[in-house]
């Protein structure tokens, strides 16, 4: 039979009879829905004002400064100063190494939503918000990019930069960065939204970005890793990888770990651009690596029905395999979350599952309601895991056991825990903040 | 009734979807309403096809319905609303179809009369018996996809849109949907190549 009867036999197998039409009653349904949910406006959450203030209430403000300024440090010459707990959650992951680890602390106490705010666009959940100091950064699938306030989720600002953003925004150095369908990758200041610089990347930024030393890496659906000074977005250097980047690069220790969709992962040296091992992990493409204690982690056959899905830890040094590990279910998994004792993989078969790092060796396992593709994170003993069945849950590390979980509107994307908060994007385009009732 | 016949009889005709975006989009419930009904059985169509339920298609239809009005105010090219609409279906579809396991378990559970009952609804059924093991060889295998290639086989080959709106729907590029598109049509052309032995 010939491509073109097997195209009519599909097209007639899966195609729904003429006849069906949507239940009558559906309609009527919807209609009641969309009475009661509001619009998302430009302006209905107070956007802060950019205009300077007028002179008289800049001299207030001034004396007014100086006079607190005064008073807090004779007050704090009297106590020791603690040191402040790290207030940026800049990349992807958590950082270049993709491992998950955040800053923390986590909410303490009964859980609740702080606050939830629409964006213009679904979040979905390759697209992690970034968090430094008192504003969230977001990107969606309408193209814009967002700043709001971290306590309130008030709306700073929000800018355009293309038809959807595809690649995870990064803070670093006062900017913030993101890449869209359309292949640029935009840098805008991140106290005002400003455009700083722009670079054309020539096809699709669908990898997440990541930083180190300054200069910026942006991957392509051409196969392209760019090396961009990440003040100016000049271009420092490109390579071209064996296949198309569906995923972000880890960084380690002077070294680019890139996979490509067809299975190879490849070792890159930063100074010498030399590629300085590749190991062949089957077809499909890889999962997100993540880098711990001379290991690489990715996990294998994504998106290719039949092959093989193995979570693989190869060493750093050479690419040697040192252990792998499938599912029961055998289907696809992703590298969750890591730390110096465990390997956490999400799974599509609804399973979180918690590897020994040093053996492979399974330790336990915990269900939820759906797919656990969207990756983890973890604070000291708690590991953070957004499930497709639209629940946050946090984990006992050692044990799996549920500590807490919360529901949230749409499917969560990478959990950024910091401050006392979960702040989540959601494929429903809602940006949440999870707390405590409990001051951290 | 056509406008020309409205508009001939002396009765007031549909504003166009241009006046009716404008008005939904400053929050007119009722414009809204009036864009979307021509268009949900169209909608409902794609949503069964992508997940093969009934109830969840129209769970994915009413998600859909309900964020595409709370986000229309941030729709910049209102020409494309058709197509904008298309895609929020399409995710909704998705997003459903990533809380379920593969296998569904409510196949094991049902009543295999009443999954039949309720697969025939939707899908017409051949009349010969080998056109019926083939059109079922298909389905079985299409179960099997992830949601993202079932999306992908339904925008292609059921509804016919070209790879780049695939692409833009699905927030991936041409080249990773053309990839996907053919593993998932391999699967399909293996089920087919085993039912013919």
């Amino acid at each position: 039979m010939n491509t073109y009867d097997s195209d009519r036999l599909i097209r007639a197998a899966l195609t729904p009879a003429s006849t069906v039409q949507a239940p009558p009653e559906l309609g009527d349904e919807i209609y009641r829905a969309l009475l009661e949910t509001p619009q998302r406006r430009s302006g209905l959450w107070p956007i802060a004002p950019r205009r300077a203030p007028a002179m008289a209430a800049l001299w207030v403000l001034l004396i007014v400064s100086v006079l607190a300024t005064g008073l807090l440090f004779a007050i704090g010459a009297l106590q020791p100063r603690p040191t402040p707990p790290p207030d940026v959650v800049g990349m992807y992951h958590g950082g270049p190494q993709r491992t998950g680890a955040m800053p923390g602390p986590g909410p303490i106490g009964p859980i609740e939503i702080g606050w939830s705010v629409p964006r213009t666009g679904p979040i979905p959940f390759n697209i992690m918000p970034v968090v430094a100091g008192d504003s969230v950064f977001v990107g969606d699938g309408n193209g814009t990019l967002s700043a709001l306030d971290v306590q309130t989720g008030e709306l700073r600002w929000e800018v355009t930069i293309g038809s959807s953003v595809t690649a995870s925004p990064l803070y670093a150095d006062g900017l913030v960065v993101a890449g869209t369908q359309e292949g640029m990758i935009v840098a805008l200041d991140a106290a005002t939204g400003t455009e700083r610089w722009r670079f054309d990347a020539g096809s699709r930024a669908g990898a997440s970005l990541a930083a180190a030393d300054g200069t910026l890496f942006a991957g392509t659906d051409d196969g392209i890793v760019f090396a961009l000074d990440i003040a100016t977005g000049t271009r420092q250097w490109q390579l071209t990888a064996a296949g198309p980047l569906t995923r972000g690069p880890a960084i380690d220790d002077g070294r680019l770990y890139v996979g490509v969709a067809g299975g190879r992962i490849s070792a890159v040296d930063l100074a010498t651009h030399e590629v300085l091992w590749a190991a062949e992990l089957g077809p499909g493409e890889l999962a997100t690596p993540a880098v711990s204690g001379g290991t690489v982690y990715t996990a294998t056959g994504l998106a290719e029905l039949d092959a093989p899905h193995e979570l693989v830890a190869l060493n750093t040094a050479d690419g040697s395999r040192r252990w792998e590990f499938t599912a029961p279910s055998h289907e696809p998994l992703f590298v969750s979350a890591v730390d110096d004792q465990m390997v956490y993989a999400g799974s599509e078969d609804f399973n979180v599952y918690a590897i020994d790092a040093a053996t492979g060796t399974l330790r336990w396992t915990f269900e939820t309601g759906g797919i656990v593709g969207s990756l983890a994170s973890l604070v000291d003993d708690v590991v953070y895991v957004p499930s497709a069945d639209r629940f946050v849950y946090a984990l006992d590390t050692a044990t799996g056991a549920e500590l807490w979980r919360i529901a949230v509107e749409g499917e969560p994307t990478i959990p950024v825990v910091i401050g006392g908060r979960v702040v989540v994007g959601t494929s429903l385009g809602m940006v949440t903040a999870i707390v405590g009732s409990e001051e951290p | 009734m056509s406008l020309e016949t409205a508009a001939a009889a002396g009765t007031p005709s549909r504003p166009s979807d241009e006046k009716l975006l404008e008005r939904a989009a400053r929050g007119d419930v009722d414009a809204f309403d009036e864009l979307l009904t021509p268009r949900l059985d169209r909608l409902f169509r794609m949503a069964i096809a992508i997940t093969r339920s009934e109830a969840d298609a129209r769970d994915a239809v009413q998600d859909a319905s309900v964020l595409a009005w709370r986000q229309l105010p941030g729709l910049r090219d209102r020409g494309r609303f058709d197509a904008w609409l298309s895609k929020i279906v399409v995710n909704a579809c998705r997003g459903i179809l990533r809380r379920q396991r593969r296998v569904r378990r409510h196949e094991s559970e049902m009543d295999p009369t009443d999954q039949a009952e309720a697969e025939n609804r939707a899908f017409a059924v051949p009349a010969d018996a080998d056109s019926l093991g083939e059109t079922q060889a298909i389905q079985r295998a299409f179960e099997r996809l992830d949601p993202t290639s079932r999306s992908l086989i339904i925008l292609h080959y059921v509804e016919g849109r070209p790879l780049a709106e695939i692409a833009r729907v699905l927030g991936s590029p041409v080249g990773t949907v053309k990839w996907r598109l053919s593993n998932a049509r391999r699967v399909l052309d293996r089920a087919l190549e085993v039912e013919r032995r």
